[in-house]
């Protein structure tokens, strides 16, 4: 028995140091990225003005070429693709929308490609990062330290396990934003609808 | 002929050249000379249309200090960076008043402020027709979209008080700026043009672009940022367009012009004087009497104008041409023993020369052209300093010295031409070419009239505007439409009026598309509609769509409809309008009151048919502004060669009192052969008139008339006299010789024709010196 737990207690030692060792931002980026990037979620956005949160849902798809495609599906369907410098969005009917002119819609836009894409070393001028895990889950907690930034967030939260299930973030002005993502295991047919929208040449649905 | 005092006059003329140095100097030492260079400044204002010109001031004005510069890169995000680079730089140009690049978001938020106060107000002509066609699901879907988007930032606090998002979604209908292909993107101005990213960058100037300090510094920034791009390696090139450009590259030309030609005919000048007389001392009294000419003419002009356009210094450094007939007829009168005599000698034929030349300049004086009455101002100041510096300075001056005798033999030889066999009859046949002259000017319609003669073309400068015109599908720079009213409302209803029209020239293909702030500023009777729709809009089926999804309570949502109804009659009025951040950056368009009467602008975009576009009621008027000046100069054209006909005519006259009917003919008869020489050569060569063409002639009639006075005062066919002529003929035409070399059309122009007159005078001269000493049976 003694050499059971023996055995016992060097397989736990040994356990233990390979989850510290994992819980690296690094670690978990790499994970997320290498994972299937297309989710179905759920977003409650509770804002302070408002007696009613505001409830939300649809996918969220990572291509492969690095955009975003973040489609709402209820309570109205609209979609925004997010590349690189370009933002694109589209009305309910898939049309093109004239060019966003909200105040750091690139700065925010840039903010949820990195983070879904796990580029979390990219973020690092721009906020403290904290990083907790717990057997297989991991959570990390970004604080603004850049104006910009700060000036829109009080922090951001991200959780999960092989990949991304929860985004929480604070606003400056008191509203609180809570997206629940769950990766979908077969995503070819859903994606190949979201493909339309990379390339919708102006005013035409993809 | 009793002469003045010469020790008195000498006085007097020195006091008048103290005071016309110190005059200058003090100009120059405060940088006050009062060059203008703007082409505009030589036109007046156009006379139909009361406050037209107050107006075209203002809005030309508000214009010309305006840069428009484009950063283009196949990136966007290089683009964004190198035209960040370049508004760093210049914005730290002390002769920068502003540079705006991005649209920052305390602006945005001004912008929206003015677009939410009146948002139950404000309806773009896209919504006019869904509301008047019933669309109303379609706002609360644009409305719900967006407060869903990953992206609604701040907008989700807007449902309170607009939950179908009406300030946003005016905003972004009416655009923020003039340009049609132009989105906002983070703040920058943007367009794709070709695959490539434009980033636009708007450079308002702290000084005239005429400046030539101005453009110097703004060029040297704007060099300097373009090397350090390709220094990095970046990839991005500019594209400019505005006055400045095209002013430093026509004062660069003309520079270059002035030190190449400048320098060269004043050597050869130099060189020819010193080769005649053989002294310093003429050279410098040449130099004298025509520097105290162009000082005189230059200080009338400057007293009375307030200024002096740099295309009358050209035409006043013609000067030279006339001014030194007086000083060579005086220098070359033979080996008279005193001043007193040699100055007795020549006195009655400079002062009717100086007359007859005055009475041909005087004529430009009763034209309402500014352009033209400064050049006769100057021109005519400028001979009678000349003159005045002959009879004044010369007198006390000892000359010394001989003239050279092989130019005297040479001379005499000449002039002996004038008594050979087919002298007389050669100029008998001359005599015709008046005739052909006018045919050619009535039957060859190949008048240059175009304004843009004036300035040097550059075919760099012209390909990029043509290019940011593409990127940007900017307006039209010189075709608008001027509207006014009798009130600040009254302007709008006029405006509002005037776009029904364009609306139909829009349809029929006319024009593409136009410019109105009346979307951002509707009258009182528009907003009031406005606000009839949106209630239409609240009171819809469309409007439980924000209950039904949650977004908003029912109370919340009434809330909402309280808003609306409190804002009944909570007009946007011009005066607030003009305060506010949308009304600032319009403010180019709005001209404001003049002279009791509300002026505005509305540019047009893409104009296909120009033929058809026209005034528009009585409050609207259509303005080409290139047509409109290049008309101006064609009338001008034709009243200046009137004039010229009458100046001449108004010479024979005169110089009949003093030599009779006979001999001021024929003295009258070498410049309109000269004339009409030029007109036909000029016609054969398919060199085209232009204004600067029919001004030469002036010139010529002025010199070809002094040539014969000279011979007939004389009485005889002097050498010395075709000695004085000689040395005229020959500065002139070096001097314009040169002129005719000049990459700018008016200013080649000028010099050809007056190099065409100027030989023909000279080469008429033995035989109008022989005419005019023969008795009448000879002749």
């Amino acid at each position: 028995m003694k050499m059971l737990e023996r055995c016992f207690v060097v397989f736990t030692l040994l356990h233990a140091s390979y989850a510290v060792a994992d819980c690296e931002p690094e670690t978990i980026g790499a994970q997320i990225a290498a994972s299937d990037a297309l989710y179905r979620f759920e977003q409650l956005k509770t804002v302070e003005y408002l007696s009613n949160p505001l409830r939300s849902s649809g996918l969220i798809w990572l291509a492969p070429g690095g955009e975003l495609v973040w489609q709402v599906q209820a309570p109205v369907r609209s979609t925004t693709v997010i590349s690189g410098d370009r933002i694109t969005e589209f009305n309910r009917r898939d049309e093109r929308q004239p060019g966003i002119d909200i105040a750091l819609a690139h700065e925010i836009s840039g903010l949820f490609l990195k983070l879904l894409a796990g580029d979390f070393a990219a973020l690092e001028d721009s906020f403290d990062q904290s990083l907790d895990c717990s057997e297989n889950r991991w959570q990390l907690r970004l604080t603004p330290v850049q104006s910009d930034m700060a000036a829109l967030f009080d922090y951001l939260l991200l959780a999960g396990a092989e990949s991304i299930e929860r985004i929480e973030y604070g606003e400056r002005r008191g509203d609180l934003t809570e997206i629940d993502m769950r990766r979908i295991a077969d995503p070819a047919a859903l994606t190949a609808d979201l493909d339309g929208f990379l390339n919708a040449p102006d005013n035409a649905p993809p | 002929m009793r002469l003045p005092s010469i020790r008195a006059a000498c006085v007097l003329w020195c006091l008048v050249a103290l005071l016309l140095l110190t005059y200058i100097a003090t100009l120059r030492v405060n940088r006050d000379l009062g060059i203008e260079t703007n082409i505009l400044r030589l036109l007046p204002g156009p006379e139909n249309f009361p406050g037209l010109e107050q107006a075209f001031d203002a809005y030309t004005q508000a214009t010309l200090r305006d840069l428009v510069l484009l950063v283009g890169n196949s990136s966007l995000q290089a683009a964004k960076q190198d035209a960040s680079g370049l508004a760093s730089r210049l914005s730290a140009n002390q002769r920068v008043e502003r540079v705006r690049l991005r649209v920052s978001p305390e602006e945005q938020f001004a912008l929206g402020e003015y677009g939410f106060t009146h948002r139950h107000h404000l309806l773009s002509a896209q919504d006019r027709r869904l509301l008047e066609a019933g669309e109303y699901q379609r706002f609360a879907d644009d409305a719900l979209s967006q407060i869903f988007s990953p992206l609604s930032g701040g907008l989700v606090r807007l449902l309170p008080d607009d939950p179908f998002l009406l300030s946003y979604r005016f905003a972004r209908q009416a655009g923020q700026n003039d340009f049609d292909q132009v989105d906002l993107d983070d703040g920058y101005l943007v367009s794709e043009f070709e695959g490539a990213s434009y980033v636009l960058l708007t450079v308002q100037l702290a000084a005239s672009p005429f400046d030539s300090e101005v453009q110097e510094a703004l060029l040297a920034d704007i060099q300097a940022q373009e090397s350090r791009w390709a220094e990095e390696g970046t990839g991005s090139e500019l594209l400019r367009t505005g006055a400045l450009f095209y002013a430093a590259d026509a004062y660069r030309e003309a520079r270059w012009e002035i030190s190449t030609f400048g320098g060269a005919s004043l050597l050869l000048v130099i060189s020819l004087i010193v080769l005649v007389f053989r002294r310093l001392t003429q050279l410098l009294l040449v130099v004298t009497a025509i520097g105290f000419g162009i000082a005189s003419g230059f200080s009338a002009v400057r007293l009375l104008f307030g200024e002096v356009h740099l295309l009358t210094l050209v035409f006043g450094a013609s000067l030279i041409g006339v001014a030194v007939d007086y000083a060579f007829h005086y220098l070359t009168a033979g080996e008279e023993e005193s001043a007193s005599s040699r100055l007795r000698g020549v006195f009655s034929a400079i002062s009717l020369g100086l007359v007859s030349s005055a009475i041909g300049y005087s004529a430009l004086l009763t034209t309402p052209f500014p352009g033209l009455q400064q050049m006769a101002l100057f021109c005519i100041t400028g001979l009678v300093g000349a003159y005045l510096t002959v009879i004044a300075l010369f007198p006390v001056v000892r000359v010394g010295g001989s003239l050279s005798q092989p130019l005297l033999r040479l001379c005499s030889a000449y002039l002996r031409l004038g008594a050979s066999s087919v002298a007389i009859p050669l100029w008998r046949a001359a005599l015709i070419l008046p005739l052909p002259a006018v045919l050619f000017t009535l039957l060859i319609e190949d008048a240059n009239d175009d304004i843009r003669q004036f300035q040097p073309r550059s075919v760099v400068l012209e390909s990029q505007e043509a290019k940011i015109q593409a990127v940007l599908d900017a307006p039209a720079a010189n075709q608008f439409y001027l509207v006014r009213g009798d009130s600040a409302q009254g302007l709008i209803e006029a405006l509002e009026r005037t776009e029904v029209a364009l609306d139909a020239q829009r349809q029929a293909g006319v024009i593409r598309d136009y410019v109105s702030l009346t979307g951002w500023l509707p009258s009182i009777a528009r907003q009031q509609d406005n606000y009839r729709l949106y209630r239409a809009l609240y009171d819809s089926s469309a409007a439980r769509a924000f209950v039904d999804a949650g977004v908003l309570s029912e109370a919340e949502f009434a809330r909402a409809r309280q808003t609306l109804a409190g804002d009944d009659g909570a007009y946007a009025r011009p005066a607030s309008w003009q305060e506010s951040a949308v009304g600032e950056s319009y403010a180019h368009l709005w001209l404001g009151e003049i002279d009791g009467r509300f002026y505005a602008i509305v540019p047009l975009r893409g104009i296909v048919e120009l033929a058809r576009l026209d005034d528009i009621g009585e409050d609207a008027i259509f303005v080409d502004q290139i047509a409109t000046i290049n008309d101006l100069l064609g009338s001008y054209r034709y009243t200046a060669s009137l004039l010229l006909l009458v100046a001449t005519a108004l010479i024979f006259l005169l110089l009949a009192m003093r030599l009779g009917l006979r001999r001021s003919a024929i003295v009258v008869s070498s410049p309109l052969i000269a004339v009409s020489t030029t007109i036909v050569l000029l016609g054969l060569m398919g060199q085209s008139m232009n204004l600067f063409s029919v001004l030469a002639m002036f010139l010529v009639i002025g010199i070809g008339m002094d040539y014969g006075i000279f011979f007939a005062e004389r009485g005889r066919p002097s050498p010395y006299t075709q000695l004085a002529i000689l040395l005229s003929a020959l500065t002139t035409g070096f001097s314009f010789g040169m002129l005719a070399m000049s990459s700018t059309l008016a200013i080649h122009s000028f010099g050809i024709a007056m190099l065409i007159g100027i030989v023909t005078v000279l080469l008429l001269s033995p035989v109008i010196a022989r005419m005019l000493t023969a008795r009448e049976k000879g002749i």
